[in-house]
């Protein structure tokens, strides 16, 4: 399993990439994808949408259980990855490209992890 | 660690077999159920079919039918594929806490109870319980922050026949996204005891999760123990779960390729479907002018994919066509 050090993460196993200070990508870490199995479906909010700080924003589908993906931050959905939905395989083969959301004019985040403060919470 | 076992199970009155309701009340007693706490839901459907939440309504029910002999479509909150309900079905639900939910202890509940009643069960893979090879019990999940729902059905007496008049659609002409379901040989527990009823299940399964847990659980509560701000969320929810926009409007586009001939020649005609409405539609034929094609393409675009809509929207064209097959024919393949 690999944590990249550019990304950050939160406690319900989603990574999120800064691309400044109120835009970010958004997916599943390696950890997730694993516990998860194989995933078939990936429900994505639409463009123009609010993700909200602590709720969910999308789900996604492996072996029969749906699971909801949070939000580690308020925005506005700017892009989503629209290849998820034909290739929802990549969130397991490559869970680090498979960014689930573009999100802009991010007004607040929750506290969230390095990577090696990551690897320190999902060892416990 | 479970301290408190809860059993849920609603008076067998004509709204208990709501499958609309009992999905509500499902949802419920999962997003409400304390810490160290599991419930037990158990719940019976009328005649419908229940599909998974990503899954594509048209492809995996044949709707129609369905609902022309009063039957319900149904998409649940969980995943995988389609399965039929009858009243010869029983359900069960555990709903708990992330730090709480174990499949394998949950599951050693449903095997023990019918093991109890002499059912030689045997847990398949992740999901599926069989007795000699076919399956009788399916399961699915959903799962929320913190809260879980490991749901799953148990063919007491269930009609078969009418299962796989439901269930089997011509799959062939539908091309698209979801997730689609996996046929399994299915089996009902009184083809191994005559005497199992849902009653006597029941109270199997009641007994086994006390077992499993070591606890005993309190007092079965059923929806006339809820507060009204509980009743008002299941109707609430309930109102939803049967509404059109979770139903049919959800983003799984497809495309239905219908294909046919007429007394003057073929027609094949391709609806591009995504939330429930004919987005797009192309329309070849040699059967008539090629401008009638291009009206029939622009009067099914934007169009609510049902064949009624599709009847209405057809049924404009006689006055510019002079071969008023074509409207009957494309009325004869939806309905196929």
């Amino acid at each position: 399993m690999t944590f990249p050090e550019n990304l950050k993460y939160t406690k319900t196993h989603e990574w999120i990439r800064f691309e400044d200070e109120t835009t970010a990508y958004i997916g599943i870490t390696d950890y997730a994808q694993d516990q998860l199995g194989d995933l078939v479906f990936a429900n994505l909010p639409e463009e123009g949408d609010e993700v909200t700080l602590g709720e969910a924003f999308a789900d996604v589908e492996s072996v029969k259980a749906v699971s909801d993906v949070m939000s580690p931050v308020s925005g506005t959905v700017a892009e989503i990855n629209e290849t998820l939905a034909d290739e929802p395989q990549l969130m397991n083969q490559a869970p680090y490209d498979a960014w689930f959301i573009k999100v802009t004019g991010i007004t607040e985040s929750e506290e969230l992890m390095t990577a090696e403060e990551y690897q320190a919470f999902i060892a416990e | 660690m479970i301290l408190r076992l809860n059993i849920c199970r609603e008076k067998r009155t004509s709204a208990s077999f709501d499958p609309y309701r009992n999905l509500a009340i499902e949802k419920y007693l999962t997003y409400h159920v304390n810490e160290e706490e599991c419930t037990l839901f158990l719940w019976q459907n009328r005649r419908c079919v229940v599909i998974g939440k990503n899954q594509n309504a048209w492809k995996e029910c044949n709707i129609s039918k369905l609902t022309e002999d009063g039957g319900f479509l149904v998409r649940r909150l969980s995943g995988g594929g389609a399965v039929y309900h009858d009243t010869g079905n029983l359900n069960y639900s555990f709903c708990t806490r992330k730090t709480d939910y174990d499949t394998g202890k949950q599951t050693e509940v449903i095997t023990r109870a019918v093991r109890r009643l002499g059912i030689p069960a045997q847990i398949s893979g992740r999901n599926d319980i069989l007795a000699e090879g076919r399956k009788f019990s399916g399961t699915a999940y959903y799962n929320s922050g913190d809260f879980c729902c490991h749901h799953g059905t148990i063919m007491v007496n269930v009609n078969r026949d009418e299962m796989s008049r439901y269930l089997n659609v011509d799959k062939e002409k539908l091309k698209g996204k979801g997730v689609a379901s996996v046929r399994s040989r299915v089996v009902n527990l009184t083809e191994f005891n005559r005497d199992i009823t849902v009653p006597l299940l029941e109270q199997s399964l009641i007994e086994a999760f006390a077992d499993v847990y070591g606890i005993t659980p309190g007092k079965t509560l059923d929806s006339a123990f809820f507060s009204e701000d509980a009743l008002s969320e299941i109707n609430n929810d309930a109102a939803w779960l049967s509404g059109n926009e979770w139903l049919y409007e959800r983003p799984i586009p497809f495309t239905h390729r219908l294909e046919g001939r007429t007394a003057s020649g073929g027609v094949e005609l391709l609806l591009h479907v995504n939330r429930g409405k004919i987005v797009d539609c192309q329309c070849f034929t040699d059967a008539m002018d090629p401008c009638v094609s291009a009206v029939i393409v622009s009067l099914l675009k934007g169009t609510e994919y049902n064949k009624d809509a599709v009847a209405r929207a057809v049924s404009r064209l006689p006055g510019m066509i002079s071969d008023n097959s074509i409207v009957e024919h494309i009325r004869e393949l939806l309905e196929g």
